[in-house]
């Protein structure tokens, strides 16, 4: 029986099928058929329909002592990608520069729950929040089991579902020689350096390598999101390319890398003056492979929807990058034109970077700085927050009315932008309040103590790393207009924090200052003609 | 005419030259009007905006620090100042939706619709909450900026205001013809003495019984779409809407009696909160604690039964807690809690929820105590110089403590209670002279009717 048109059900829209329908999956492993430490190039066969949560493992070689090291918590191991493309024969159908920091914004939206529960073990993220209960300040109770307040939480913190150490009270000599006050330590199996030491400081043996983990072929291409690849309809060969970031130099203290969030001591807490790494954050190459799910439907069902198709087209949503210095601790307003002109642009949203922010803070570069704040340390007397105060024009209106500087619209702003809410702590996002504690996580610093963020190894890392680290804004263009040949300009002002500059013995590193990356959300256009894709610009 | 969203920047129509706003300056009532247009405006875009200090004396010159007890509801933070919201039409003024005692209703609402972990994240940024007690008090009381002399201060927020109208989906035309002819929205703030505490009790002795709250730069952010239906035509428009009732009990059989008049009743849910903790700076105003008796022990409820024109209703016997039996059970009955969110929400559908065994228990609130800037313990081995049950004295934000019903949770009609009472009996513990405000929440469906003879409220 030959099917009808009508009856043939749309295969590359996730989404729910006839419950008849029978499916296969069949699982392949790809081997990359490019792979060095800066490059890699996978090439899917063209058979059946590429399953969108297909998954690519990844991992790097074991540190070999030399320092300890996990991915960015805000973006786990997508730190590792600075650049996606996947093309179809010569042309490119999407493609995400910087793409580490494109997903720093899209993973506020990733709850905590989440973060904690499931993305700790596939992506290695887990920026996850919890009270901090008190710790108490002497040893009353400890025969009754602790001294500590069963409510009493003077701030969060992170919370990866085990237990910070305590340096103060117990007999415990490795855990007063942190003496950096509560510490959280990874799990093992996110510490990328596999030399083990017990508390008693006695090698554990070497294991055979580091953790892997995955990233999701939906993540990598968005708009795998919402539509399937029919491979078996493609006849050009359809590839993958990723270009991986930056790993440290050999000369740690002016490259440092941007792959991973590195520290000295096992147990958390620096303990030399120079910075660890020297080049040891290298991918395995051997690790590296394609998990991908191929998609079966019945064969007179797949001939029809391929003669149902021969000229197919979709729209889709692809992200252009707009990159851009600003001064540091301007107070000025920039009007930056951000491109866009002949293009329908959905979204836009923007941070702001500071260059010589990377493996010494808990998300490396992959943030965005919030307006800096006047606060004294330990109890404020004077505190206060400096505002960005920004606007969006394009087709010669402006998107809001009055221009915006209230931090919590901001906040409101992205989550219109996104019809989701971002799980951040208000810390985080804008440096308002003293909400999160100075508890640190790999012995770098959570919050509590920011009197800039200069000077040698250890200094460096016993600032705060996220207060002020989130504050990614966005903008909604909901006119559902066509942009006019002016293109979009963005009008803001953003006092940035003073420019961060490394001491080390071999001399005083400055850092090249704040980069502000926007991101275009912009509507394309492909289609599927005998098997040969052509996309455009809708 | 392009067709797309615009966003409005709605500034108070009757704020002071100063900007600033608060209960104890003697203006607090923010109203704001969105005119008249040819526009939708979309309810759940609207969001209360602003920024907000903290003072500790009458002359509104010093700021609470680390050391005063000063405090707030953690888990509501800046609802707890809003007291009223009142939805009117702006052409007619015709009462659309009125909710008296809104911070009080959102003490039951937020613990049942978010998280924990919304408390820490988005909720700490747009609505001031943190529910951890102490961690609140630093991050939002504590943070303002003394003498800071062209300075921005710190609080910032910008809330959604959770009520029927704006809860819903479809989006409210503001046209004269055809729609309710514009909206006048207006905020009553709370009283400051219901909206801050001192932790400590002591508000006379410390003066922080001069502590007040400060808003400015108010203004109300929403987005707006085209209005393209042909004008002149007479629409409906069904929403939500919430009605508040209060009462007072004080003995062990306590009813509750309301001839409510709403047809289509989805739900009610109340929380009680011993009577002098009421517009008390030596209590937090927003607890949602179990009830108690006046040597502070536990005054259990033990059965309830609903009643609908003075028949079981929905439940067709009598709900016996286990408290009935086991007065040394300190977990709340599950029935209670679950008929509590589910008079909110469909309990199948609340999937976030603050409500936890930890928030869930009942305790002698005599064994609680509290040692500002040290450890405390339930054991009561600290013995505090607290009042009794500030409600901040548990972990996650506080008791949940809410009493309630849901009435149609498939069909989502609602039952009518246009002609018939309704009524809860409660068997307490109460034993002794110690009332307890019940404050009481109605939630049910509204129908809107607007077109050129004008607009028309169908309950």
């Amino acid at each position: 029986m030959s099917m009808t048109s009508s009856s043939i059900p749309d295969l590359l829209k996730i989404g729910s099928i006839p419950v008849n329908t029978s499916q296969d999956v069949e699982t392949a492993v790809l081997e990359p058929v490019v792979h060095s430490d800066e490059f890699c190039r996978f090439v899917f066969q063209n058979k059946g329909i590429l399953h969108s949560h297909s998954k690519i493992e990844i991992g790097l070689k074991n540190l070999n002592a030399k320092g300890s090291a996990i991915f960015p918590i805000g973006v786990g191991v997508y730190s590792l990608i600075e650049r996606v493309a996947l093309k179809m024969g010569t042309k490119t159908l999407c493609e995400i520069e910087d793409f580490a920091h494109y997903y720093a914004y899209k993973s506020l939206f990733t709850s905590n729950e989440n973060m904690k529960e499931r993305e700790l073990y596939l992506t290695s993220r887990c920026l996850s929040h919890g009270p901090q209960y008190e710790d108490s300040t002497s040893n009353i109770g400890v025969g009754q089991g602790g001294g500590e307040s069963d409510t009493m939480a003077p701030k969060i913190a992170l919370d990866i579902g085990r237990d910070y150490n305590d340096a103060r009270g117990w007999n415990d000599a490795d855990q007063l020689a942190v003496n950096d006050g509560m510490n959280l330590a990874p799990f093992n199996f996110s510490n990328l350096e596999q030399e083990y030491s017990d508390k008693s400081g006695n090698a554990q043996p070497v294991r055979d390598g580091t953790s892997t983990f995955q990233l999701s072929l939906s993540e990598l291409c968005p708009f795998l999101k919402m539509n399937q690849l029919p491979l078996y309809m493609i006849k050009e060969p359809v590839s993958l390319e990723l270009t991986f970031s930056r790993p440290s130099g050999t000369d740690s203290s002016a490259v440092q890398s941007r792959r991973v969030v590195a520290w000295n001591d096992n147990w958390g807490g620096p303990d030399g003056a120079s910075a660890p790494l020297a080049g040891a954050d290298v991918i395995d190459t051997s690790k590296t492979r394609l998990i991908a799910d191929y998609l079966y439907f019945p064969q007179e069902m797949m001939e029809a929807y391929a003669q149902a198709n021969k000229n197919m087209s979709f729209t889709y949503v692809d992200y252009q990058l707009s990159k851009y210095s600003i001064a540091t601790g301007s107070g000025s307003e920039d009007i930056r034109n951000i491109g866009g002109a002949g293009r329908i642009v959905s979204k836009i949203f923007w941070g702001i970077q500071n260059e010589f922010e990377e493996q010494e803070y808990l998300l490396n570069n992959y943030n965005s700085r919030a307006p800096t704040r006047d606060y004294t340390y330990p109890v404020g007397a004077n505190d206060s927050n400096h505002s960005l105060t920004c606007n969006i024009k394009y087709n010669d209106n402006f998107l809001y009315p009055i221009d915006v500087s209230n931090s919590s619209r901001h906040f409101h702003n992205v989550q219109q932008t996104e019809g989701l809410v971002p799980f951040v702590c208000r810390e985080e996002f804008s440096k308002e309040g003293r909400q999160l504690s100075s508890r640190k996580f790999c012995g770098i610093r959570q919050g509590g103590i920011d009197e800039g963020e200069s000077g040698n190894y250890d200094a460096r890392q016993d600032k705060e790393t996220l207060p002020g680290r989130m504050f990614w804004s966005a903008g909604r263009l909901n006119k559902n207009e066509r942009i006019n040949s002016r293109g979009i300009e963005l009008f803001f002002t953003h006092e940035t924090d003073a420019n961060i500059s490394r001491t080390e013995t071999s001399g005083t590193y400055v850092s090249p200052g704040y980069v502000q990356r926007v991101y275009l959300e912009v509507v394309r256009t492909a289609t599927l003609t005998d098997g040969y894709f052509q996309c455009y610009y809708a | 005419m392009s067709q797309g969203n615009v966003n409005l920047h709605i500034t108070p129509s009757n704020v002071l030259p100063s900007g600033k706003i608060s209960f104890k300056s003697g203006n607090p009532v923010v109203q704001f009007i969105i005119g008249e247009q040819d526009r939708l405006l979309l309810g759940n875009s609207v969001r209360l905006v602003g920024k907000c200090e903290f003072f500790k004396n009458d002359a509104g010159t010093t700021n609470p620090i680390k050391d005063d007890g000063l405090s707030m509801d953690s888990r509501t933070g800046i609802y707890s100042m809003i007291d009223q919201v009142v939805i009117k039409s702006q052409a007619t003024h015709q009462v659309i939706e009125h909710i008296k005692n809104y911070n009080r209703m959102m003490s039951s609402y937020i613990p049942s619709t978010t998280t924990l972990q919304d408390g820490f994240s988005h909720l700490s940024q747009t609505a001031l909450t943190t529910p951890a007690y102490e961690c609140q008090k630093n991050a939002i009381v504590n943070a303002n900026a003394q003498n800071r002399t062209g300075k921005e201060q710190s609080n910032s927020f910008c809330v959604h205001l959770p009520c029927g109208l704006f809860n819903g989906t479809q989006g409210i035309p503001l046209s004269g013809s055809g729609g309710i002819g514009g909206l006048l929205i207006e905020i009553h703030l709370a009283p400051d003495n219901n909206c801050l505490f001192d932790r400590n009790g002591t508000s006379a002795t410390t003066g922080l019984n001069e502590s007040f709250y400060e808003l400015s730069q108010v203004h109300l952010a929403a987005e707006c779409v085209d209005d393209v239906r042909p004008p002149g035509q007479t629409s409906t428009f069904e929403y939500n809407s919430i009605s508040s009732y209060f009462a007072s009990v004080n003995s062990t059989n306590a009813i509750i009696n309301f001839n409510l008049g709403l047809s289509r009743v989805l739900g009610i849910f109340m929380n009680f909160i011993p009577s002098h903790m009421i517009n008390n700076f030596d209590a937090n105003g927003m607890a949602t604690m179990p009830l108690q008796n006046a040597d502070n022990s536990r005054a259990d409820v033990k059965q309830i039964v609903f009643t609908r024109g003075g028949q079981k209703y929905p439940f067709m016997y009598n709900v016996d807690l286990e408290q009935k039996t086991e007065s040394d059970q300190e977990t709340i009955d599950p029935q209670f809690t679950r008929t509590g969110i589910d008079a909110i929400r469909a309990f199948s559908g609340a999937s976030r929820l603050i409500n936890s065994t930890t928030n869930t228990s009942l305790r002698n609130m005599t064994a609680e105590a509290f040692v500002s800037g040290g450890g405390n313990s339930h054991a009561g081995v600290n013995p505090g110089n607290a009042p009794a049950g500030t409600n901040n004295s548990s972990k996650d934000g506080g008791d949940c403590f809410t009493l309630g019903v849901g009435f149609d949770s498939i069909s989502n009609q609602g039952i009518s209670f246009a002609t018939e009472s309704f009524g809860v009996n409660l068997e307490l513990g109460l034993t002794s002279n110690f009332p307890h405000g019940v404050y009481m929440f109605c939630h049910a469906k509204n129908t809107l009717v607007f077109g050129p003879g004008g607009v028309q409220v169908i309950n």
